[in-house]
């Protein structure tokens, strides 16, 4: 009896100590990050940091540390790519819930899942050899390197989620509003369109935006794929440095304790808050749409 | 004026190699409620939901006979099903209305049917939901969400939406069968009201329902049609015994 009664106790602590872990290695990352980002702005204005569209942090007459040229970047890449795997996405994911025949979507959609296990190593690979060069050809640019090559493959990597995402959602929708909307005289594509997409728009809402959350964070990819070149982009057929290539390309070579060693992680810092702000709006969404239609 | 509007003849489902409607016939007058009734898994609502085709949806089904529905074949091979269905409506046994608001449920049918014109969908909105004896109570909230109205409502909300088109047959499949007694009364009412303006067919299980709303009654006992009849008669003296037995509660 007193020998259960500790195992129990044991089995509690030890289920709270791992949660405690857990959350104190997710603070310590952010408090690591704050740590060594606030430094930076003994150096340089926290305006100077946010609103400078010039980054040369290693000049030694005149160091400049303006992030706007890279966020703008990152979202370029990040919106060119959603542009371009959202619609593909749903447009896939209504197709194998709706339209294709059972046995395809049982061997379909386990492939689309695959594709989010390929390397992201590989992606870029492919980015340089197949898509570069293919953009380059088209377009009459030198080397293809460019935001748009980033943006379809960051489209590549995201389309998994957001397809598999999608197709959960809209097969969730429940028989009785299709069957509803049939029997009204809708046709097929009619009932998809108003009742399915609708009874399933925020999953597939948060699977886009999960899908953004990955494209915003990739890093190899885009560093092999954009040119990084840190200048200010004026379109998508320009070279494009984004803040996770910046950190991944510079943290290696930098001098440690220096600004640029803190604005790096200052750049950070950002992009964390970034991420932070774009799942706190999923949530806010979803959970508007679940007060309304629960 | 007794015109028949649906006349099925020499009818047959099968589900794969099962035949669960055998040769079936039988006609349905216009603006006169029609129950069907029987044992659970007799096919009533198979039979139903043939009348809309809304059976195609399910896979390995087949049919053999005819159905005529304003004297045309609609299992014919030039029949377009969208057309029969904006025809012949159709009331759930679970109300099913969309998320969406009470206006939008409504005016679903009409904006399918690529109706614009916001006054003429307003009318037609509001006349569906008197019709359907839900205007007095939703009137003041017609852009709240459906699902948040009780189930008697959404399941009358649902009669609307199915009213908004002008069908000329409402199919009812055991309409009462999730609301409580209140709520079933309200939907008694409506179908009795609504019969001067539509013809309709009724799944029910429940006897005392069948006899209190309906003009004709058919009996259904595994897939084979026992008796038609008028209601009266054939709750107070049934021509079959088996029909006697089962309306008098000794099985089903």
């Amino acid at each position: 009896m007193n020998a259960a009664r500790f195992k129990e106790k044991f089995v509690q602590r030890a289920f709270l100590f791992n949660g405690i872990l857990v959350i104190m290695i997710l603070a310590g990352i952010f408090l690591l990050l704050v740590i060594n980002a606030l430094p930076t702005f003994k150096d340089v204005s926290l305006k100077e940091f946010l609103t400078g569209t010039n980054w040369n942090p290693s000049s030694d007459y005149n160091p400049a540390y303006g992030i706007v040229s890279m966020v703008v970047s990152t979202f370029m890449v990040t919106i060119g790519s959603l542009v371009i795997a959202v619609p593909i996405g749903i447009g896939t994911a209504a197709y194998l819930s709706d339209v294709a025949h059972p046995k395809v979507r049982e061997i379909a959609k386990p492939v689309v899942e695959i594709l989010a296990g390929i390397p992201s190593v590989v992606i870029g690979f492919l980015g340089i050899v197949m898509v570069g060069p293919f953009i380059a050809k088209l377009t009459g640019t030198y080397s293809g390197l460019n935001a748009l090559n980033g943006s379809i493959l960051l489209a590549v990597m995201a389309l998994p989620t957001i397809v598999s995402l999608s197709e959960d959602a809209l097969a969730n929708v429940p028989k009785s509003f299709q069957e509803a909307s049939l029997a009204l005289g809708a046709s097929h594509w009619q009932t998809l369109v108003r009742v399915k997409l609708a009874a399933a728009s925020s999953g597939i809402i948060a699977a886009c935006m999960l899908g953004m959350g990955r494209a915003i964070g990739e890093t190899m990819t885009v560093l092999m794929a954009t040119g990084n070149a840190p200048a200010f982009p004026s379109g998508f057929l320009n070279s494009v440095r984004p803040m996770t290539s910046t950190i991944a390309i510079e943290l290696g070579e930098v001098p440690y304790y220096t600004t640029h060693y803190h604005a790096l992680f200052a750049i950070g810092l950002v992009l964390f808050l970034i991420t932070f702000v774009i799942n706190m709006i999923a949530d806010i969404v979803l959970h508007r749409y679940e007060r309304n239609f629960r | 004026m007794n015109s028949k509007i649906v006349s099925i003849k020499d009818f047959s489902f099968y589900y794969g190699q099962n035949k669960c409607l055998k040769n079936i016939s039988l006609d349905i007058a216009a603006r006169e409620v029609t129950s069907i009734i029987g044992p659970s898994g007799c096919g009533k609502s198979t039979l139903l939901r043939c009348f809309n085709r809304m059976n195609d949806l399910i896979p390995n089904t087949r049919v053999e006979g005819t159905i005529h529905i304003d004297e045309k074949n609609i299992y014919a091979a030039d029949v377009d099903v969208v057309d029969l269905r904006r025809k012949v409506g159709m009331v759930f046994q679970r109300p099913n209305p969309f998320p969406k608001s009470i206006f939008e449920n409504v005016a679903y049918g009409l904006r399918i049917n690529g109706v614009k014109n916001k006054e003429f969908i307003a009318d037609k909105i509001e006349k569906g939901l008197i019709n359907a004896g839900l205007w007095n109570e939703v009137k003041d909230r017609l852009r709240d969400n459906a699902l948040r109205l009780s189930g008697g409502q959404q399941q009358r909300l649902c009669v609307a939406r199915a009213l908004a088109i002008e069908p000329e047959v409402v199919l009812m499949d055991e309409p009462a069968s999730a609301l409580d007694p209140i709520a079933t009364a309200k939907l008694e009412e409506l179908i009795v009201e609504l019969k001067k303006k539509y013809t309709i067919v009724i799944v029910t299980h429940n006897m005392q329902q069948a006899a209190r709303i309906s003009d004709i009654t058919v009996f259904l006992m595994q897939g084979e049609l026992i008796e038609r009849g008028k209601t009266s008669e054939i709750f107070t003296r049934p021509s079959k015994k088996i029909t006697e037995e089962y309306i008098t509660g000794r099985f089903g």
